[in-house]
């Protein structure tokens, strides 16, 4: 709670140092916050100790509300490393809009302040609180190129798609409360476990479910996301696609695999949906001329696999959703650095963009390659031990479900590998690229993170218990 | 750095893992196998897995191998790659290469063991692309790359079934256990088989092999011959507890084998590319590894392994030698005569011609023999039969290619035939090691029948028994084995001459592509079988990429483009973006995917 108070007053101080003019200390002012913030909650994670999930019975503590417990802390930390890694491409990736610099960053820190709402609610209503202050922020940002009609068409319907969802969410917690009585998760789950559970609670729950999956970006509710992927400024995508992302899917994890993962009748409707999440992301993935549009399907995708760990509700599913997003998160910031560079400077991003990178700009190309080949499931990096992880969990639940990803992810490499034979293979076009400071810090720190966490997964696996 | 240095560092640095595999090797036969492990790379759960190598008998053989053989290799390249631009990057990839390899035969368990199998996969994908220039290259290298994930998806499949099954990756916790047999066990078999396919190119995976001969031909004879296709040898008999519990996945393994083994060798009757000739002898010769795989005989398939790797290497080198004469010419038909030019190179060849080929007392002879001996015991008389007819199929190929290439007069260009010149020492010196163990690594596994005649024992199976045992036959009678070894040296001799007189003394050519006949046209076409995959597997694929992109794709993004037009004209109608039907399409799929989810859950 401290944290969410303390980034809070973060966001409000930048939107004090954009009024006082002060645009130097603007950028050391929020990753320094960040930091901060970050140190809190890493603090109180440690401290939590045991399960992962401990609701607070204790009523004078926020009320059955709210629980910063060690999920909670665990994916606050990882959004924070996020959005610090995606403030330092800040400086070249706001080059769009100038004058409002320190607003769009208190939006990003408002809209992060909803993400840590939503991973430690344990309640429906805090639940939708923390979605509207993390989407709000997020519609406003979508179309901060007011020059651009591409970026305003994406938060206009980034809006109209979000505001068809919330209805659905209202309407689906309605019924639920109306099923059970209750709205906390603890009442909610004895509800779904004991009684006889009625048509009302069920309709809601899958509403509800649904409300959820658009957020996360789940077939058949995908359809907005490579549109609003694509239109937005790269920088604000890379928020979209990793700290959005990793709320969307913790939130629902907390509220949806300890119901569901007891009874298949539930499951079987997400099964499905995983599956073709899965199949529509990597096909789709493969006709993409553009490299963001490429990523955007192929962040559906990503969600596609880490569904699977809804099924078998255990402390290990529950590790391995947090190291998949880990990996998943660190690849695609390292993938936007670098797209970034590249739009800015070729006005672009098809492939042909990124042809002889590997000879212009080594760093990049190489941070590049080792993301992309994280995301495609390569040992040793990241991404294999995610995946993995994930699925040999996985496999005791739907072994035909674990087939199915492990055929997709074979199919992964094939839209990967374009961009890295592009790189590598192909004479550079251009003149070379120049990155920031910033930019490089953040392409080696990235590519320190897929070494890490691929060669030494204890590291953070440890941490979770 | 200079490229001389390179070249140093880049050989010196095999060399000194190969001093180090020789220690291993000595230290494991003075005390027995042992495990050293790195760090536990993880423990959560029931979940442990150290990164941990184990040195035993069969990996400190193929230690051996990888390391003796890589170091004459990278000798070689030195001088072949001379005058390569990406004389730098070939050393690099190589020795990624070297590393990768000993990866995957040093592991203690399967996990690390797939790290390697991947990273030679890349390796090799890396090196047949060398040339990227030549867009046919890349598309072999993705060929290659492809064709092995699929394999790669069987191991890895295999790989979570162990673990379901087992609870553990280790082969000292799989494979010590008394295993009986299960229908379990049989799918991870058929699994790892599966993955041994594709790694090591048997039918249906693998056209990618003689593909794959677009790389470097130092990498041919490194990667696509003497070492990493022969992985999925090693991952068959290292699993060998596995399939002696499943009698089923044996003798897929065997008819796998076999039909590759025949069928490569046949394609092999009438290629003309010098390469391509090879490549086809080593999808065949692994064909025969394999069923010698099936039949249970783990030590013997890991003894035409090493013969295999140096005969095969000695070939590979000797036809980059030619190569390099030539001056890139690859077509037997515009060769011959070049024994007078090419003294060593010649020499060395006809040797690793006599030694796969099966001619009493080289190296081949003796593991072929084996095989043999094996297959006549485990496998029946068919199996007997048609391995017999596949060895000589194999000598009439490979006397093909020799004639072809040395003997007979010269039939390339005036300048081509200035330019011939026996290549330099750092070339011919590794041709000449290999020669010489190419006719004496057969006294490796002498037969039960000679041992006491010559006074020597069958060193590998003795070596190898520790960690795998053959399956038990009865004892071979020496009529059986004289009978063998008269028949197969009248046969070779008779063909020899029939060869012989077929091309050089009647100086018939094969003819040009174009005048191909019948059976002729379809083997030099390898019976079509790229033509059948393109139709069967690649092109539905495109098209349901296509698809997906003409109808689902198209509406959206030509949608999107009419409504920027429209919005660029007059931003304050921005409404009307509504109107072009892209967010109600967008509605109308959602609406769709609720129904269909309440229909599921509530009325089925």
């Amino acid at each position: 709670m401290k944290a969410l108070i303390a980034l809070t007053i973060l966001a409000v101080l930048a939107l004090f140092v954009g009024l006082l003019k002060s645009r130097k200390l603007l950028l050391p002012l929020v990753l320094l916050g960040l930091a901060g913030v970050l140190a809190l909650v890493m603090q109180y994670g440690c401290q939590c100790e045991g399960t992962f999930f401990h609701q607070y019975l204790d009523e004078s503590t926020y009320r059955n509300m709210f629980s910063f417990d060690k999920f909670a802390a665990v994916f606050a930390g990882m959004m924070l490393v996020a959005t610090l890694l995606i403030s330092m491409l800040a400086t070249d990736g706001f080059i769009y809009n100038e004058s409002h610099r320190p607003e769009l960053f208190a939006l990003m820190l408002f809209s992060l302040c909803g993400g840590i709402v939503m991973v430690g609610s344990t309640h429906l209503v805090m639940l939708f609180l923390g979605i509207e202050i993390l989407s709000i922020p997020a519609y406003v940002l979508a179309g901060s190129n007011q020059r651009d009609s591409q970026s305003n068409e994406a938060a206009l319907k980034y809006f109209l798609m979000g505001a068809f969802t919330t209805g659905i969410l209202l309407f689906g917690i309605a019924l639920m409360y109306g099923g059970s009585g209750s709205m906390s998760l603890d009442g909610l789950m004895t509800y779904s476990r004991h009684s006889e559970v009625s048509g009302m609670f069920k309709a809601g729950m899958l509403m509800v479910l649904i409300a959820m999956c658009f957020k996360i970006g789940i077939a058949p509710f995908h359809f907005w996301g490579p549109d609003v992927y694509e239109g937005t400024p790269s920088i604000i995508t890379s928020y979209m696609a990793t700290v959005v992302k990793t709320a969307a899917i913790a939130a629902t994890f907390r509220f949806f695999a300890q119901i569901i993962g007891h009874d298949a009748a539930w499951m079987i409707s997400l099964v499905w949906m995983a599956a073709l999440t899965m199949f529509i992301g990597n096909l789709t993935a493969t006709v993409q001329s553009g490299f963001k549009r490429m990523l955007a399907y192929s962040s559906i995708a990503h969600a596609g696999y880490v569904l699977i760990a809804f099924f078998t509700p255990s402390l290990q599913a529950t590790q391995s959703v947090v190291f998949y997003l880990a990996a998943y998160t660190v690849a695609t910031i390292a993938c936007f650095a670098v797209l970034i560079g590249v739009q800015q400077q070729r006005k672009n991003d098809l492939f042909e963009s990124f042809n002889g990178l590997a000879k212009t700009n080594p760093l990049a190309a190489f941070t590049l390659t080792l993301a992309l080949l994280s995301l495609a499931g390569i040992p040793p990096l990241a991404g294999f031990f995610a995946k993995y992880y994930l699925f040999s969990n996985g496999w005791a639940g739907y072994p035909w479900l674990i087939l199915v990803a492990i055929i997709n992810s074979a199919i992964s490499i094939y839209y990967y590998f374009r961009t890295i034979i592009a790189m590598w293979f192909h004479e550079p076009t251009d003149e070379p690229l120049s990155f920031s400071m910033l930019q490089k810090v953040v392409l080696l720190l990235t590519l320190a993170g897929l070494f890490t966490l691929g060669l030494m997964p204890g590291l953070l696996l440890d941490f979770l218990g | 750095m200079g490229k001389s240095l390179v070249g140093m560092v880049g050989s010196g640095v095999v060399l000194g893992s190969f001093i180090l595999s020789v220690m291993a090797w000595m230290q494991v036969k003075e005390s027995g196998a042992f495990e050293a492990n790195a760090f536990t790379w993880l423990e959560v759960g029931s979940l442990h897995i150290e990164f941990g190598f184990l040195v035993d008998e069969l990996s400190s053989l193929m230690m051996l191998i990888v390391t003796g053989i890589g170091f004459l290799i990278h000798v070689y390249s030195v001088g072949y790659m001379h005058d390569d631009v990406g004389f730098h990057k070939f050393f690099a990839y190589l020795n990624l290469f070297i590393f990768s390899m000993l990866l995957l035969v040093m592991g203690s368990n399967y996990l690390i063991l797939f790290f390697g199998w991947e990273g030679v996969g890349l390796c090799s994908y890396l090196l047949i692309g060398f040339w990227y220039k030549n867009k046919e290259f890349g598309k072999a290298a993705r060929k290659a790359f492809i064709m092995n994930r699929i394999g790669d998806l069987g191991l890895l499949i295999g790989m979570f079934m162990l673990f379901n099954e087992f609870g553990s990756l280790n082969y000292k916790d799989v494979l010590g256990a008394g295993l009986s047999s299960s229908y379990a066990i049989t799918c991870i078999c058929i699994l790892f088989f599966i993955g041994a396919m594709g790694k090591s190119a048997q039918i249906p995976l693998y056209t990618w092999l003689p593909d794959a001969m677009a790389g470097p031909t130092p990498v041919s004879a490194l990667i696509h011959a003497a070492t990493m296709v022969t992985a999925g040898i090693y991952l068959v008999a290292r699993s060998g507890v596995l399939y002696t519990a499943s009698p089923d996945a044996m003798q897929l393994v065997m008819y796998v084998g076999l039909a590759t083994a025949t069928f490569a060798a046949t394609i092999g009757l009438k290629q003309n590319d010098i390469k391509k000739v090879l490549a086809y002898s080593t999808v065949s010769q692994l064909g025969f590894m394999f069923v010698a795989l099936g039949v249970g005989a783990y030590t013997t398939a890991m003894f035409h392994v090493t013969t295999h790797a140096f005969f095969k290497a000695l070939l590979f080198l000797g036809s980059g030698s030619v190569i390099h004469a030539m001056g890139g010419e690859q077509d037997i038909r515009k060769m011959g005569g070049l024994k007078k030019y090419l003294p060593i190179t010649h020499l060395t060849f006809l040797i690793g011609t006599l030694a796969i080929a099966g001619i009493p007392p080289l190296a081949g002879f003796f593991s072929k023999d084996e095989i043999l001996t094996n297959t006549y015991y485990g496998g029946g008389s068919f199996v007997f039969i048609m391995l017999c007819i596949t060895s000589v199929l194999t000598a009439i190929y490979m006397l093909r290619l020799y004639f072809l290439t040395f003997r007979g007069s010269f039939r390339g260009t005036r300048e081509q035939e200035h330019h011939l010149h026996e290549s330099p020492l750092s070339m011919t010196l590794p041709l000449i090691v290999l020669a010489i163990l190419s006719v004496v690594g057969g006294f490796l596994g002498v037969p039960e029948w000679m041992e006491h005649k010559l006074g020597l024992h069958h060193t590998l199976n003795g070596w190898l028994g520790n960690v795998v045992h053959n399956a038990a036959h009865p004892a071979v009678t020496e009529m059986f084995e004289y009978t063998l070894l008269a028949v197969s040296i009248a046969i070779l001799f008779i063909l020899a001459l029939a060869v012989r007189t077929f091309y050089i003394s009647r100086k018939t050519l094969p003819e040009p592509d174009e005048e191909e006949i019948g059976i002729v046209k379809l083997l030099s076409h390898k019976y079509y079988i790229d033509e059948l995959y393109d139709a069967i597997f690649v092109r539905p694929i495109q098209s349901l990429g296509t698809f997906l992109h003409d109808y689902i794709e198209k509406p959206v993004i030509d949608g999107l483009v009419n409504g920027f037009g429209r919005l660029s004209k007059s931003s304050g109608k921005l409404i009307r973006l509504l109107q072009t039907g892209n967010t109600e399409f967008y509605l109308l799929g959602m609406v769709l995917g609720i129904i269909v989810i309440f229909v599921l859950n509530f009325i089925m």
